[in-house]
């Protein structure tokens, strides 16, 4: 196994999985010398009955929850962040918790920095500077939908991204009656981002053991549970296994440096305001397809993660990193028809690609040029490889 | 802004549960007692436990509900004091005449030497109804053992060789780790003492 | 890979690794805001020249406030106290421990003092006394073994009450683990043998256990690789810098794996012949692993199976039939114990009778094994093995350990249901 010359590593968050585990929130709050959180959710979380259960967990603990904050959309701003705020501090709280994904733990974030520095407005993280000091206690519990970022350290609020190690929750629970998925295109997104992600963390040269380790088996479970849980959203055991796959991924990722795919997507995304999760589905095929048309040099640790020790050991070593790649690609197109196959379906004019690719391989720190962008954005513009 | 709209929420109770758990804790107390009198492998166990050793079993949060409200509803004997005040807890110890007594629910006064507490009364629960055994329960965090870590061993196979006392094979082995066998326990043992361990759990 | 129906995972220690990472931790330090740490380590680490080592690598980047190097083997509370003193007169603001598993132990408490106030370490005795983050807090682990920089357990004697004292919180939990192969590379050959062997033993238990989860496999899997692709070679060239680091991680990655799965009857074994007979914990270790394995095989021997994976490579388990594969870890584990010892020219023991102490009388005499047997019931480890340990089946056990044969298999008492994880 090969040992990068210098890594760090980090993943803070407590993970929680599995039967009966949002009983254990008072007691993890109560470690934390937490009584009133202040529950933040989306309005499609309480409108699926999913608060209701929720609530129900906290029966017969001394937890009082603070209020239920149920105003979040598809965006996530900086007033929204502000009432929330108000909230939390009207009614003495003193902990956050996130039901929900995305932007619901974006806007967690925020209010949790908003509360715990005594500001009213971001502007100087967005100049600046850093988020220096423990923030109030961050629980998230993930229902379907993930954007990949929950997990990380980074908050997007009003479209701009602010990276900060205290940003990390502090406790994930991920508890088999939250997770049930709401459609198929749903999971398949959420399941795409987390491939991307694990993705990127195993090719990228400077992999590390630890990086790897954490990407395996949200790997795993994507590749035995993904094509289950697209055509059963309501699955308790793949969406349970999915929804850790996301979190994984995203604690892998938030230890690497970004792939392609990824840096392209963002850029799209930011442009058109259409989810990532589309765009990686048409991005990562043909990033694929690049590389095994290139013969990139990545590690079998990809072939690893998402075949088993069983199908990995039975396959010649010189092949190993090539059939990695074929795994994966067949892994994303076992989606078949849920989402868009092209960026011409999702309507991109085809010359804003070339600004696209230039900011993407901007961002890279010249670990990939504007050609190479701009191969793989063409070739996801017709979806050849989808 | 209209903070009305988000109204503070004071959880409820689950009474039915508490109950469940409340009768559970009480029968499982006076069995163990019972055992520690019938059987001689029990007996051997507590000799290791010192004299005065007090374990404490009791469900988080501590006095959060007590069960003052449903007295009514409990059957007459399992009404005592404690846990009408104190919540769901169970407090054996050994005299000092060295038995293994159920002390009740009442901690004052007692220094409690071990104690093990369930995070939740949905963990407690799992344990409880046999759906996850005392050591999946440990392994799963359904429960925090602290104090006189030592000794909690032994109070463990106590728990455990009261258990294949009490209950039928098929649900013991969800409980145990290994049902011992006829060469370890013999049948005659087995059930004598089974009937024994019933008998005195309503006597004495 | 398999998904349990409950598990928790916590590792909040942020890994610096390589072979220039001590030049890493004053920026790392700054960030927290620290700029002023104690140094807690102990004598032998700080004659071996170590302490000299991370002070020139953050030479002029950071201003020591105090090096404290009175830790002794077992950690006390009273030296606790004592670097609390000297923290607050020298005006410190974070610590970094130096040293093994006692200096970490050590550091864990003087942190909890300093950070909470008070001057007695007992005020902060049981369980979820420490409710808050903590001052920052460095480990440079100095063996490549004990893992204790991934555990949020610090275990402190009181002499006065002869008991061990157990502080359990997640605020113990280092915010900076560094692994500098320059710390281990004057560490003697025995040692590197039984201290990895100890990290071994945290991957495999890890791995087997009752409390398995995906992340803790994960990272016990690439411990076991990167310690059975080094070790051999670093017993034999010392100077080996990269398999030194290879060590660091996969201890470290080890610890990570125990301390969210726990160990096993291994420990078990092995806390109770350290605590009765003072073996040294990683030798204990070595000796007590293939049992451990070999009784545990027939609840487990899928799981166990499949460590020959990492141990061996994948052509070798490829080639061995699904049903052997679990027989072949615990041979390969006893082939790896046999090169350990002759590599060190004897030094490494393979049974418990091979144990000598400096005057070279047997530390474990044959006689001890029936009380050694029954204080096995005074440790947590029993619980989370897979299958049920009670004083006659340790018997048993150690009298095989004691001879160097393995288990006869028909003896190990069965009749449990699968194990459910
Ligand atoms: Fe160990």
């Amino acid at each position: 196994m090969l040992i990068p010359d210098y890594y760090q590593f980090l993943i803070h968050p407590k993970i929680i999985s599995g039967k009966c585990s949002l009983e254990n929130i008072p007691s993890e709050l109560n470690g934390y010398d937490a009584q009133k959180p202040l529950v933040i959710t989306g309005k499609n979380i309480m409108e699926r009955g999913l608060v209701k259960k929720f609530i129900k967990a906290f029966y017969d603990s001394t937890v009082t929850l603070g209020g239920i904050f149920d105003e979040v959309r598809d965006y996530a701003g900086i007033s929204l962040a502000r009432d929330a705020a108000f909230l939390y501090k009207e009614r003495g709280c003193d902990s956050i918790i996130a039901l929900g994904n995305g932007t619901v733990v974006d806007l967690a974030k925020a209010v949790n920095v908003l509360v715990s520095e005594k500001i009213d407005n971001l502007s100087a993280y967005h100049e600046g500077a850093s988020i220096s000091r423990q923030l109030k206690p961050l629980i998230i519990v993930p229902a379907c939908r993930s954007n990949g970022m929950e997990a990380t350290n980074v908050m997007t609020i009003d479209n701009r991204r602010i990276t900060a190690d205290f940003l990390y929750p502090d406790v994930i629970v991920i508890d088999p009656r939250m997770t049930p998925g709401c459609c198929p295109e749903c999971v398949a997104e959420s399941g795409v981002i987390a491939l991307t992600h694990a993705f990127a963390a195993l090719t990228d040269e400077a992999h590390n053991p630890m990086t790897a380790a954490v990407a395996h088996p949200a790997l795993s479970y994507l590749s035995e549970y993904l094509p289950k849980g697209v055509t059963r959203p309501k699955n308790k055991d793949a969406s349970i296994a999915l929804a850790n796959a996301s979190v994984l991924a995203a604690s892998a990722y938030s230890n690497t440096r970004p792939g392609m795919a990824d840096l392209l997507a963002e850029e799209l995304s930011i442009i058109t305001g259409i989810s990532v999760g589309k765009y990686m589905r048409i991005l990562l095929p043909s990033l694929i397809a690049d590389m095994q048309k290139k013969k990139i040099k990545i590690s079998d640790e990809l072939f690893l993660s998402l075949v088993g020790m069983e199908a990995y050991a039975a396959t010649p070593v010189q092949e190993r990193p090539q059939k990695g790649l074929d795994a994966a690609m067949k892994l994303i197109n076992s989606l078949k028809g849920l989402l868009p196959k092209s960026l011409e379906q999702l309507k991109i004019q085809k010359y804003k690609l070339a600004e696209v690719a230039r900011v993407a391989a901007e961002r890279s720190a010249e670990r990939f040029t504007d050609a190479d962008c701009r191969t793989v954005l063409e070739q996801a513009w017709e979806g050849s490889a989808v | 802004m209209n903070i009305n709209k988000y109204p503070e929420i004071q959880p409820g109770k689950k009474l039915i549960k508490r109950i469940y758990v409340a009768v559970f804790m009480w029968f499982f107390a006076r069995a163990i007692q019972a055992a520690a009198k019938v059987d001689e492998e029990v007996k051997k166990e507590v000799e290791t436990i010192p004299a005065n050793f007090t374990l404490r079993l009791i469900v988080n949060p501590e006095k959060a509900f007590p069960l003052f409200f449903y007295a009514k509803m409990l059957p007459r004997f399992i009404v005592d004091k404690g846990i009408l005040l104190y919540g769901l807890q169970m407090i054996m110890g050994k005299d000092k005449k060295g038995k293994f007594r159920y002390q009740g629910s009442d901690p004052r006064g007692k220094k409690i030497n071990l104690s093990m507490a369930f995070t939740s009364l949905e963990a407690a629960m799992m344990v409880f109804t046999f759906r996850e055994s005392l050591c999946t329960g440990y392994a799963h965090s359904r429960f925090v053992v602290e104090g006189d870590l030592p000794f909690a061993q032994s109070i463990m196979r106590i728990m455990d060789l009261t258990a294949v006392f009490l209950l039928p094979k098929i649900v013991a082995k969800l409980v145990v780790k290994r049902y011992p066998k006829w060469s370890e326990m013999s049948p005659l043992r087995k059930y004598l003492n089974r009937v024994l361990v019933y008998l005195r759990m309503f006597t004495v | 890979m398999l998904l349990p129906s409950f598990y928790d995972f916590c590792c909040r220690v942020k890994t610096i690794s390589g072979n220039k990472a001590l030049e890493k931790i004053p920026a790392l330090l700054a960030g927290m805001n620290a700029y002023r740490p104690l140094i807690i380590t102990d004598k032998g680490v700080a004659s071996a020249g170590l302490v000299d080592v991370v002070k020139k690598a953050m030479e002029n980047k950071l201003k020591i406030g105090a090096v404290y190097d009175d830790v002794p083997m077992d950690s006390d509370y009273k030296i606790v106290n004592d670097a609390v003193r000297v923290y607050r007169q020298k005006g410190c603001d974070s610590i970094i421990a130096i040293g093994g598993g006692s200096v970490i132990d050590t550091a864990k408490g003087v942190n909890i003092v300093a950070s909470l106030g008070g001057d007695n370490l007992l005020d902060y005795e049981g369980y979820g006394a420490v409710k808050r983050k903590l001052k920052p807090f460095v480990v440079v682990p100095t063996t490549a073994g004990t893992g204790s920089e991934m555990t949020l357990v610090a275990v402190i004697t009181d002499p006065d009450r002869k008991i061990k004292m157990n502080f359990v919180s997640y605020f113990l939990l280092p915010d900076l683990a560094v692994l500098d192969p320059r710390m281990t590379r004057t560490l003697p050959a025995f040692l590197t043998a039984s201290t990895a062997m100890d990290a071994m033993t945290h991957a495999c238990e890890a791995y087997f256990c009752i409390e398995k989860n995906p992340i803790s496999d994960s990272f016990a899997f690439r411990a076991i690789t990167m310690i059975s692709e080094n070790l051999l070679n670093v017993v034999k060239n010392p100077g080996n810098l990269n398999g030194r680091l290879a060590l660091a991680n996969a201890s470290t990655m080890a610890g990570a794996a125990f301390s969210n799965s726990m160990v096993g009857m291994v420990h078990n074994l092995g806390h109770t012949v350290g605590a009765l007979c003072h073996v040294p914990h990683g030798v204990a270790m070595s000796i007590f692993l293939p049992y451990g394995l070999e009784y545990n095989l027939h609840r487990s021997a899928d799981i166990i199976g499949e460590i020959l994976f990492p141990l061996a490579g994948p052509e070798v388990y490829a080639s061995t039939r699904k049903k052997h594969r679990a027989e072949r870890v615990i041979e390969l584990i006893r082939k790896l114990n046999q090169d350990l010892h002759d590599a060190t020219g004897g030094k490494h023991p393979r049974f418990l009778k091979e144990i000598y102490d400096r005057n070279g009388s047997p530390v474990v005499p044959q006689s001890m094994l029936p009380v050694i047997a029954q204080a096995i019931m005074l440790d947590g480890a029993r619980l989370t093995n897979p299958e049920e340990l009670l004083p006659e089946d340790a018997r048993m056990v150690l009298e095989h350990a004691w001879e160097g044969t393995p288990l006869d298999r028909k003896k190990i008492k069965k009749g449990g249901r699968k194990v459910k994880y």
